[in-house]
């Protein structure tokens, strides 16, 4: 949505540590921007008081992001000083409190990531993880700064072309390059859920994925790959505005 | 390759989307295959200049730590290469130091944001189409905020210092009715002087009547230009040609919402994808069926006659609302001025049922997204047109008439109809989600829990807000009303949503809606209120006893008194002249309009031979994607013939792996 025209605060709201679906009561008020929530163990209940801006923001025992690193951030992604403090912070929730000092050469386990509530709920959340970590292991762990790609590729500002990358590269399950019919399979499922009732049958799928690959590939090789992909993407103008995730 | 290297196993040759296969110079290129192609990146990245570096560099799909490299190899190239002298280390400092104060009052802004938190839930829970209802209710509220704000400081701050007293009685009808003791004070437009007003002190003076006409006439060409250079960025971005739209089937690699977080309407979701998808895989298109003559003709009746139904619920609706207001004005007793309001917005309330259940007539012959539009369509028409008879009754009958202060009155008619169509809105959310919800899940369990109506309530926000602009002239302090009214609604609209309804069946094709209703918002809205504008401005006499602009002949008259007055002072010949030469003449704004044509017109065919490459490289991909094919095949049979290939089909072969791996790297 266009912004224009100036913003007004009215009020203060409580936030509540944030669960899936909750409100922060009907009578919750507008602006949100001077009280803030500070959680002491991940998933536990947070102490809420006034936002102190600037770095010294941080607060508790969690360790501060020197100034040139915030600036490199913003340089290198897509996110805003704000998103990346507050990136910062919910990746410190999710360490324990020692590792908390060394927060930028950690790595969180996936079992972890995957406890944040944008991430908890989404049928992709695995090739999400998977895609934008960088350890050797492949095990998805990823590092603060694995964090911030993730969030800058889902962010508000990023361009269409890299979210159409990375969606590509989610979508692309056994990290071949291009999909094939097993990887639209996959997809079809993660889309249809894995109710008995929401499941499709062989032969629909089948049919399916013919329509699919009909529509969309058009060197007929069997395989959509990054740029026919791209190509779908394009005549798709909700894609930039669903490919997010906001903390 | 392990999946600690992300880029290893992505041949990509181009990050640009798809239609552009030539590389330009200043574009890198990212193709990760060994260093050669590193420097040619770098080297590329040097020559930009460091803002388009930084943006080029966000763009590339490496991580974080690659990145890095990239820019600390591209700045160490930089430093080393060029040699910066004063001037354009002068105007870098300018732009680091402007990058800054952005930052700045970017971050203190992004404090000051409202209802962020909610937006999010809603979001997460309903999805981004209904999400776009709210964004687009908080998009409205800002402009009437600014008009507020600039009303409040430039028109009633002044009048507030040099008022009279008010001595009529107050009672809680007002609040209502607008009338009564509100007449006399800084909500109507008949309370404010015509007098300079002057403070005591110093000889400062405020003009009242340039300052009302200015006032009011700046804030609609911002809102102007905002309306402009949305419209434009939004169709810019979601505006597809209906043919290009891609089939059902490909949509399915776009179509699932990250944004949302709950798991139950996650779920729901995805069952609701799965009946979609099983839906379309049997169902018969429509546009398969050949219909006999006799059955094309049934058709087209049955359609005209929907339409000249609708056309004549309209008229009949206007007449009843003309005659309703025509009553209005011999109206002594001031409850009794609410029956107009009441019967508008009943009638706004009702009669788009009319033309849903017009619409299960046609059901059978159209597919459900052209049945929304057509719908949408005879609302828009249904709202044009009352708004337009109740214009038409204020600016003949109200104008002309002989009453004392007509603008005031005009003001609180407006005033009425904005209350009233609160107070309905409210309780429609109420009957229209609440009550219906009882019903589904209790007494009639098929009908279900209902679904939030996007469009109805965008359009009841367009109306409103038309409603508003109108009254901004007759009634400066309407945007207030307008804001608290906003408030409301959104915090009522939230909590039905929350407790009554669920997440929209049917993906929705949300930002294109949403282009459709910012046109909307510019199209019939804003353009009807500046030309209602123009017509008050340039050819209706203010009333002679009440109001700024008393005792002139039309309100432009102020503004050309102003100009004869600065004619007499010699530095301001420049606004004399562009007055007289550029605004008041007839001939700059044709010779305006052509250019804009023109304009126009050469954008227009540069897209239609953009639409052309388009169409003749997509034929290029099929083409060379046959080859490709041919090809391989050509080398299976050659490679499975047992006898030994003689010496010249050894040739055609090495060719073909030759061309193939060229095509392949070009494909890809």
């Amino acid at each position: 949505m266009p912004h224009s025209g100036i913003w007004v605060c009215v009020g203060a709201q409580l936030p509540a540590c944030p669960a899936p679906g909750s409100l922060s009561g009907p009578w919750a008020l507008p602006w949100s921007g001077f009280l803030e929530t500070v959680v002491d163990a991940p998933g536990g209940r947070g102490v809420t008081r006034l936002r102190q801006l600037g770095p010294a923001a941080m607060g508790g025992s969690a360790s501060q992001l020197p100034r040139d690193l915030l600036g490199e951030y913003q340089e290198l992604t897509f996110l805003t000083k704000q998103e990346i403090l507050l990136a910062h912070k919910r990746f410190s929730e999710l360490l324990s409190k020692e590792e908390r000092e060394s927060i930028l050469q950690k790595r969180v386990p996936k079992s972890k990531i995957l406890t944040l509530p944008e991430l908890r709920a989404n049928p992709f959340r695995d090739r999400i993880c998977r895609v934008f970590s960088t350890s050797e292991d492949g095990d998805g762990s990823m590092s603060f700064e694995d964090f911030l790609d993730m969030l800058s590729v889902f962010s508000d500002s990023a361009t269409s072309e890299i979210k159409s990358h990375y969606a590509f590269r989610i979508f692309d399950f056994d990290d071949d390059g291009t999909l094939d019919r097993k990887d639209l399979e996959k997809l079809v499922n993660c889309l249809t859920g894995e109710g008995d009732e929401t499941r499709l049958s062989e032969s629909e799928m089948d049919q399916l994925i013919q329509n699919i690959l009909e529509e969309s590939d058009i060197d007929k090789d069997g395989t959509i790959n990054l740029s026919e992909f791209q190509h779908v993407i394009s005549r798709s103008p909700d894609f930039a505005s669903s490919f997010k995730i906001v903390l | 390759g392990g999946r600690g290297q992300r880029n290893q196993d992505y041949p990509m040759a181009s990050m640009q989307p798809g239609f552009r296969y030539s590389h330009s110079a200043s574009r890198p290129n990212t193709n990760p295959y060994g260093n050669p192609h590193k420097e040619k990146l770098i080297k590329n990245l040097a020559s930009m200049s460091s803002r388009e570096r930084v943006k080029a560099i966000q763009k590339t799909p490496k991580t974080m730590k690659e990145k890095r490299v990239l820019m600390e190899k591209t700045k160490k190239s930089v430093s080393s290469s060029t040699q910066i002298n004063c001037c354009t280390q002068c105007l870098y400092k300018t732009a680091l130091s402007y990058q800054r104060f952005k930052n700045g009052m970017s971050e203190y802004l992004h404090l000051l944001q409202l209802w962020q938190k909610t937006l999010k839930v809603i979001g997460g829970k309903f999805g981004t189409s209904v999400l776009s209802y709210f964004v687009f209710l908080k998009w409205l509220l800002t402009f009437n905020i600014f008009s507020f704000l600039v009303n409040f400081s430039f028109i009633t701050i002044p009048q507030l210092i040099a008022s009279g007293p008010n001595n009529l009685s107050f009672n809680g009808l007002e609040l209502l009715t607008g009338a009564g003791y509100f007449k006399k004070t800084v909500l109507y437009y008949g309370f404010y002087t015509n007098f300079t007003i002057t403070k005591t002190e110093n000889n400062s003076s405020y003009d009242m009547q340039l300052a009302y006409i200015f006032t009011i006439g700046i804030y609609f060409i911002i809102c102007f230009f905002i309306l402009v250079y949305s419209m434009a960025k939004s169709f810019r971005k979601n505006f597809i040609n209906p043919q290009t739209y891609s089939g059902s089937a490909a949509k399915l690699l776009c179509i699932w919402d990250f944004n949302i977080t709950n798991e139950k309407a996650v779920k729901l979701k995805q069952s609701n994808l799965s009946t979609q998808i099983k839906e379309s895989l049997s169902e018969v298109t429509l546009e398969v069926l050949n219909l006999s003559p006799k059955q094309r003709i049934a058709r087209i009746a049955v359609h005209l006659l929907v339409w000249m139904a609708s056309l004549g619920i309209a008229a009949a609706c206007c007449a009843g609302v003309y005659f309703f207001s025509r009553n209005n004005l011999q109206l002594e007793n001031e409850a009794a001025t609410l029956v107009l309001p009441i019967v508008v917005s009943l009638l706004n309330l009702l009669i788009p049922f009319c033309f849903a259940l017009f619409g299960l007539i046609e059901k059978f012959q159209y597919p459900r997204h052209q049945l929304y539009l057509l719908l949408l369509c005879r609302n828009v028409f249904l709202k044009i047109a009352i708004i337009g008879i109740l214009c038409y009754y204020w600016l003949n009958d109200v104008a002309t008439s002989e009453k004392e202060c007509w603008e005031s009155l005009v003001g609180q008619d407006i005033y009425r109809l904005i209350v009233i169509d609160f107070i309905f809105c409210l309780l429609a959310s109420f009957f229209g989600e609440f009550v219906r919800r009882i019903i589904g899940t209790k007494c009639c369990k098929k009908l279900g829990v209902p679904e939030f109506d996007i469009a109805r309530n965008v359009l009841d926000l367009i109306y409103t807000q038309t409603l508003a602009w109108i009254g901004i002239f007759f009634a400066p302090l309407m945007p207030a009303m307008q804001i608290i009214s906003f408030f409301i609604i959104f915090y009522v609209k939230k909590v039905s949503l929350m407790r009554n309804c669920q997440p929209p069946r049917k993906v929705w094709r949300a930002s294109q809606m949403m282009t459709l209703f910012i046109f909307l918002l510019f199209f019939p809205s804003f353009t009807g209120v500046l030309s209602v504008m123009a017509v008050i401005i340039w050819r209706r006499t203010p009333s002679k006893q009440c109001g700024p602009f008393q005792g002139l002949t039309s309100i432009i008259d102020a503004v050309s008194g102003w100009i004869h007055i600065l004619d007499s002072y010699s530095s301001s010949k420049w606004v004399v002249w562009i007055y007289y030469n550029l605004i008041g003449s007839v001939h700059f704004f044709f010779i305006l309009t052509v250019i804009v044509l023109i304009i126009t017109y050469l954008y227009w065919q540069i897209i239609e031979g953009r639409r052309i490459m388009v169409r003749l490289l997509h034929e290029q991909i099929i083409n060379e994607g046959k080859d490709k094919m041919f090809l391989l095949n050509k080398l299976r049979a050659l490679q499975t013939s047992k006898l030994d290939p003689p010496k010249e089909q050894q040739e055609v072969s090495s060719k073909a792996w030759v061309f193939l791996c060229c095509s392949h790297s070009l494909d890809k």
